[in-house]
């Protein structure tokens, strides 16, 4: 897995697994551009790393429960969305502020991934049965949930301190 | 072979089954009471070569039946998803494979696939048997795995292959597929490599590996038009049907992620992305898993997907 820092966004690429060096060269990282925030905190950006195994996933979870200050995820795509959802619980130190869904376009038959800020594109619910969500591409035609909301935002559902409500 | 259905009296599947066996020249005897079933089996010669398909409401059925007959195979249809009843079903040594079904209806691909192990397991060691699976014209790729690098190199061939598949498969989203089928064989090389061997699965899985040529795993997959398989093979045979569905159940899954337990949370990965899993195992041999996933043209219709589960034990 590569690393970048941007202010005190660390962005990650490539492949969270049992080969990445999570408890060491990453962990240190972590540590030390944390401190650049006060309170201290760092956000993370896993939208370039293009999947995860169960190894390296929890051995991340892992990492995050053993850190003493706050964590933040933008851009979370699918498959650490999906990972979380088959976990259910989130370290208690973390806030998710957008991620990535995927969703399908009927009038063009095409496919496409959106970000989704949550508390804004995407309100909190207790529970998301029978919720509807629509975006409009870039030639405003209609998008829709290519997922089951109810299980797709479940981790929403059985997180609800993770989550800052009414972003901007 | 003789099928004898226990299912409800006005249930589509009875009758699918009964047509199905027509098809296949098998005969099918449905029964409308335990005592009925009972009957045949207590019989030696009746229940001989004799397959018993019930729904799981007759899990008390079930359990007293694979008590008293251990050479009778059980299927069974399952109305509800298997992970809502994996922990009752782990006792039933004697159950080979659960029928997922939609609105009454199961995938013929699960009858085919029952009919294939159990006409093939007494005839030969089946270490290799994807091609059993797949249409008889299907191409295989193969890839050994005995390194990081090896590990790697599977997984890129696996997504390369998926991604590739354009022209032959309706779907638009084929790199979402390939992850996906990435992501699944990552989880059952895991298991291959580290969970399954005795000298590796003392330790959490590190960044090196070597495996010497008699632990080596093998990979194979194809695409028949219709469905993709994946299948890896150790040769150590020490997967056991009663731990995978403990680990489908879903509150000890739960309850083991959170030990920080990789099993519950790869065995999950894998079942969210296959449409039929089928494990052939012999003890202290090898064991061998085959994933077939059908590429829907909305991931949406993938998510709703029937999920099959085949356990099927062959003997020394």
């Amino acid at each position: 897995m590569d690393v970048t820092v941007k202010s005190n966004i660390i962005e990650f690429s490539g492949f969270l697994n049992e080969f990445s060096p999570i408890e060491t060269s990453i962990k240190d990282l972590i540590v030390q551009t944390s401190l650049n925030s006060d309170p201290q905190s760092v956000t993370f950006d896993f939208s370039r790393v293009k999947r995860g195994n169960s190894c390296g996933v929890l051995r991340w979870f892992k990492l995050i429960d053993e850190l003493s200050f706050s964590v933040n995820y933008v851009n979370m795509p699918i498959w650490l969305v999906e990972q979380i959802n088959y976990v259910e619980r989130l370290p208690p130190n973390t806030t998710i502020f957008s991620i990535q869904a995927a969703f399908y376009c009927p009038e063009e038959d095409n496919h496409e991934n959106v970000v989704l800020i949550i508390g804004k594109d995407l309100p909190i619910q207790d529970d998301y049965e029978n919720f509807t969500i629509f975006c409009m591409n870039q030639n405003g035609a209609k998008l829709e949930a290519n997922f089951e909301p109810a299980e797709y935002f479940q981790f929403i559902v059985a997180n609800p301190g993770s989550f800052v409500r009414g972003q901007k | 072979m003789k099928i004898v259905s226990f299912l409800n009296h006005d249930s589509p599947e009875k009758t699918r089954i009964q047509v199905l066996g027509l098809q296949h020249k098998i005969p099918c005897i449905p029964c409308d009471s335990r005592a009925a079933v009972l009957s045949i089996l207590q019989n030696e010669s009746e229940r001989d070569n004799a397959v018993f398909f019930t729904h799981e409401t007759e899990i008390d059925f079930i359990k007293e039946l694979s008590g008293d007959y251990p050479t009778v195979p059980i299927v069974v249809v399952l109305k509800t998803p298997l992970q809502k009843l994996a922990k009752h079903m782990s006792e039933c040594n004697t159950v080979i494979s659960f029928m997922s079904t939609e609105n009454d209806v199961f995938e013929e691909k699960d009858f085919r696939i029952i009919l294939n192990a159990l006409k093939t397991s007494k005839l030969q060691n089946n270490s290799n048997s994807l091609e059993n699976y797949l249409a008889p014209d299907t191409k295989f790729e193969i890839s050994l795995v005995d390194t990081p690098e090896t590990k790697r190199s599977a997984l890129l061939g696996v997504e390369e292959f998926v991604n590739n598949l354009v022209g032959k498969c309706k779907t638009p989203r084929l790199d979402v597929y390939a992850v996906r089928a990435a992501e699944l064989l990552d989880e059952l090389l895991l298991n291959a490599v580290y969970d399954a061997n005795p000298r590796l699965n003392i330790t959490a899985p590190g960044p090196q590996f070597q495996l010497a040529p008699e632990e080596t795993a093998t990979v194979r997959w194809g695409f028949d038009g219709e469905l993709f398989g994946v299948s890896v093979t150790d040769p150590f045979g020490t997967i056991q049907k009663n731990v995978i569905l403990k680990h489908l159940d879903e509150a000890f899954r739960k309850q083991e992620i959170h030990k920080q337990k990789t099993a519950g949370l790869g065995l999950k990965i894998i079942y969210e992305r296959m449409s039929h899993m089928i494990v052939n195992a012999q003890h202290g041999k090898y064991t061998e898993v085959i994933c077939l996933i059908r590429f829907d043209h909305r991931l949406r219709d993938f998510e709703k997907r029937l999920r099959s589960f085949h356990f099927f034990k062959n003997q020394d």
